[in-house]
């Protein structure tokens, strides 16, 4: 026998509702949360992780197991949590996808398989035209640059930059001061401006 | 506005920040330095942001919630891996259990102390074997002969009085 949602979402007034009413609401049985949670926030998980990924096939890999992992500690925390807190979704999402990408970056780097370099040099059945190849290389080189920076840098530097989080967001998910978020968005993008520099001299040669 | 102060403030700007712009453009004007510094932020902000999402991209996004429920529900059917190792332990325990008593009901001595034994009677079987190897004994055996020959008649003889007796 079918149970019943002890939660419920109106329809029509699922943006109005927390994040952590439709995970308690989903966790209860509605179905309906849960879509609504992953279109609140799959862009942004989405947008993280890709800065990880050579290949969109993996960021969306990424992205569905960061959702499933946050639902995940939901799940266990909630019966710990009960009435007293609101979960916090959005962070552990947050938190999650950038392990995810950390941890992705680590491996693809261990097994040597040479992803960004893939995003080139994959072989295409029919010509690619030259723009687009530009393009790709552009991009290699952009988030190869971006990895290169050191972990926390890169952190904050994705966090502010490719999910848009302000520097008291930043600061709260990775656990630091405003002002340590703040000094280390500053030395990224110092030690970018010298990586591209260098490159640009390299590409003169 | 010091030059320090002013990178700083042009990296604020560049992630975004709101800020009080009068005194940076009058430092800019005067600065060369911080002019080429707040280039240089630009254009390494500008090329290290990813391009926007492909169309491609959005319209799988659009199928992630439904894709991601599914991956959910069928997690949800399968049994949990440490919920499946304690069903495999504990019909391991029952089986264990029902063949120690299947073991126990055939050899009564299954299950007792392995302290040596003190026997203190044979079994039936035990006996009957050792009765079987015993020789029977004949109706008229030596021992029933010397017995024989020991016997005391009650009456006594003459001869038979000791030394001392008065006839």
């Amino acid at each position: 026998m079918a149970t019943q949602p002890l939660l419920r979402l109106v329809k029509g007034e699922e943006a109005t509702v927390s994040d952590d009413a439709l995970c308690r609401a989903f966790l209860t049985g509605d179905g309906a949360a849960f879509g609504e949670l992953v279109s609140r926030h799959q862009r942004l998980v989405y947008v993280l992780v890709r800065r990880y990924c050579a290949r969109p096939e993996d960021a969306f890999d990424l992205t569905q197991r960061a959702f499933l992992q946050a639902f995940e500690a939901a799940r266990r925390s909630l019966p710990r949590l009960g009435r007293r807190g609101p979960v916090p979704f959005r962070a552990w999402l947050v938190r999650i996808s950038l392990n995810l990408g950390k941890n992705h970056l680590r491996q693809t780097r261990r097994w040597a398989e040479a992803p960004l370099e893939a995003l080139v040099h994959e072989a295409s059945p029919t010509p690619v035209p030259s723009e687009t190849v530009e393009r790709a290389q552009q991009e290699r080189l952009t988030r190869a640059t971006v990895l290169e920076l050191p972990p926390r840098q890169r952190e904050v530097f994705t966090l502010r930059i490719d999910g848009d989080l302000s520097f008291a967001e930043v600061a709260q998910t990775l656990g630091i001061e405003e002002s340590a978020a703040k000094a280390s968005f500053h030395c990224a993008v110092r030690r970018l401006r010298e990586l591209f520099a260098a490159s640009k001299e390299e590409k003169k040669r | 506005m010091t030059c320090d102060d002013c990178e700083a403030v042009l990296i604020d700007r560049g992630a975004g920040e709101k800020l009080e712009e009068a005194a940076l453009r009058v430092h800019l004007s005067a600065c060369a330095r911080c002019r080429a510094f707040d280039e240089a932020v630009q254009e390494a902000l500008s090329l290290a942001e990813l391009p926007p999402l492909s169309e491609a991209e959005e319209k799988k996004l659009e199928g992630l919630a439904g894709s991601t429920l599914a991956v959910w529900r069928a997690a949800e059917r399968r049994p949990h891996p440490v919920r499946r190792w304690v069903a495999l332990a504990t019909a391991a325990c029952v089986g264990g259990l029902v063949t120690a008593a299947v073991l126990s009901q055939r050899s009564p001595r299954v299950g007792r102390s392995l302290a040596p034994e003190v026997r203190t009677s044979l079994g039936t079987e035990e006996l009957s074997w050792e009765l079987a190897e015993l020789p029977l004994l004949e109706e008229s055996s030596p021992m029933e002969v010397e017995l024989a020959l020991y016997e005391v008649p009650w009456t006594l003889s003459d001869d038979s009085l000791l030394e001392g007796d008065v006839k």
